[in-house]
């Protein structure tokens, strides 16, 4: 058995003094594509927050991306979070720089000196979400989609094991949906990148075959895809 | 260096406005010592010569009070004849006291001023006894509670002006820091966002900090730039307050503004996104 790059046992995933999901068990391989689904309120955005240490995990085992989650600190969280994309539904694009200059930031903040390949990183990465003619623009000149393109540019630079995408075609239509949805399986398929894709509109577990994960009633349920 | 933006400005001219009246304070501090040590350093020590002395022990009481190191530096010796002081009590009198056909019982005296480091009751004591030995001297007399009396209103003023530069300090940094906070705080989701995608703390908190350096020296320098121009304007117009009289102290008031400056703007800028870091994404809401 692969080691897996997420892996919850009996994880019961809390906000606040309220326990929202109870008795988690989850287990993503690498590269694997995985839709996390239930309704508005059912914890998906709670779950994807206690992977990426946003929510602190008080009881039960977590692991994730090889950072044990109850023993990551604060000082750990940045080095875990390198090891993930995040992308949102509202974008969360840094909005007083241009394109380059969100993707050049996340590369210098994640230890890329200039000179060591950053520029061709951001071209590649712009390149692979179609955006290259874009790299100069401000955030505020880009349609939703564009925007969202951005989003999963930064989430890959660099190469990220598992990507986790928390309601990212909230904001768009359904024809761009379906895009965003197949350029991120794409680009899960070709970096070896696990996607954990949470959304509330079934109609998108249509667009492809995956794993299906599902929050109801304050439980996690694992389905085959 | 891109242009300030609106609400950069609107922090600079703020500090600016609040280092200003702070420094204010510090000068009116100052202002009072300054004048505090001009009252004392007035006190005149009087030296009555002996009725008959002689011309040369005049001159040699003079000289050797001019060459002591308790005569106020700069300044020299006076000297009244007992003829010039019935003259001037006359005409204090409004009367003409020649006229009274009587002896001047007046005598001859040589004032001086002492520094303030001897302007205590025993240091004078001391001086006092010293001129009382020499040959000529009659007595010395000098108003002993008006130095203790001074003394101990300085004390009282500077306690009350440290209290009142405290207190100002203390308004000035919470007004301060509120103006940060707000000016940081449509930075927020900025800052969190940037922790999402890995940045550590120190590399989001830097560029804020360096921000805060620059913002602390240009409204310290536009607030001693104020403070200057204010002394020279109340230069023009009350040259007795003499502003420019000690610079070291004036350094070090415009240094103390420009620390202080720079040190609250820095301080309440680290506090202020170590908060926002410290939050939840949903408490950012």
């Amino acid at each position: 058995m692969t080691q897996a790059i997420v892996e919850l046992r009996a994880a019961n995933i809390r906000q606040g003094d309220r326990n929202v999901l109870e008795n988690v068990d989850l287990r993503i391989a690498p590269g694997e594509f995985v839709y996390l689904v239930g309704k508005t309120g059912s914890g998906k955005s709670s779950l994807l927050k206690t992977l990426y240490a946003a929510l602190p995990l008080t009881s039960g085992s977590a692991t994730v991306a090889g950072f044990d989650l109850r023993k990551t600190n604060r000082r750990k969280i940045p080095k875990l979070r390198r090891q993930l994309g995040i992308v949102f539904q509202d974008f969360n694009l840094l909005m007083d720089r241009t394109v380059e200059d969100n993707l050049r930031f996340v590369l210098e903040a994640t230890g890329w000196e200039k000179g060591t390949g950053a520029e061709e990183r951001i071209d590649q990465v712009l390149e692979e979400v179609g955006l290259t003619d874009r790299r100069r623009s401000m955030p505020h000149t880009l349609s939703g989609g564009e925007q969202q393109r951005v989003a999963f540019a930064r989430a890959m630079l660099n190469a990220p094991a598992l990507l986790i995408a928390d309601e990212v075609t909230g904001n768009l239509d359904p024809e761009t949906s379906k895009d965003i949805l197949e350029l991120m399986r794409k680009l899960g398929r070709e970096h070896g990148t696990a996607v954990l894709f949470a959304t509330h509109d079934y109609r998108l577990l249509d667009t492809f075959q995956a794993r299906v994960v599902r929050c109801e009633g304050g439980k996690v349920f694992n389905a085959e895809g | 260096m891109p242009a300030p933006r609106p609400n950069q400005l609107y922090v600079i001219i703020s500090l600016a406005l609040v280092l200003f009246l702070l420094g204010l304070v510090g000068l009116w501090t100052f202002q009072a010592n300054y004048l505090t040590k001009q009252l004392q350093e007035s006190l005149d020590i009087i030296v009555e010569l002996e009725e008959g002395h002689t011309e040369a022990q005049r001159t040699e009481l003079i000289t050797g009070i001019t060459t002591a190191d308790f005569n106020k530096p700069g300044s020299r010796p006076g000297f009244i004849s007992k003829q010039a002081a019935l003259e001037a009590m006359g005409d204090d009198l409004q009367r003409d006291l020649n006229d009274l056909g009587l002896n001047n019982p007046l005598l001859d005296v040589v004032t001086f001023n002492v520094p303030i480091a001897y302007l205590q009751t025993d240091s004078l004591a001391a001086i006092a006894a010293n001129l009382q030995a020499k040959p000529g001297v009659a007595s010395v007399f000098y108003q002993e509670n008006f130095v203790d009396r001074i003394a101990d209103n300085a004390r009282r003023m500077g306690y009350v002006l440290l209290c009142l530069a405290g207190l100002f300090a203390l308004v000035a940094g919470l007004l301060i820091h509120n103006t940060v906070r707000l000016s940081l705080y449509a930075n927020r989701f900025t800052i969190k966002t940037q922790e999402l995608v890995g940045a550590s703390w120190g590399f989001i908190s830097r560029p804020y900090l360096w921000k805060a350096v620059g913002q602390g020296i240009i409204a310290g320098l536009l607030a001693i730039g104020g403070v200057v121009g204010l002394q020279f304007w109340l230069q023009t117009v009350l040259p007795e307050l003499n502003l420019f009289a000690e610079p070291l102290p004036l350094a070090y008031l415009y240094g103390g503004i420009l620390l202080l400056g720079l040190l609250i703007n820095f301080v309440s800028h680290y506090v202020v996104v170590r908060r926002y870091l410290r939050l939840r994404l949903d408490d950012l809401y």
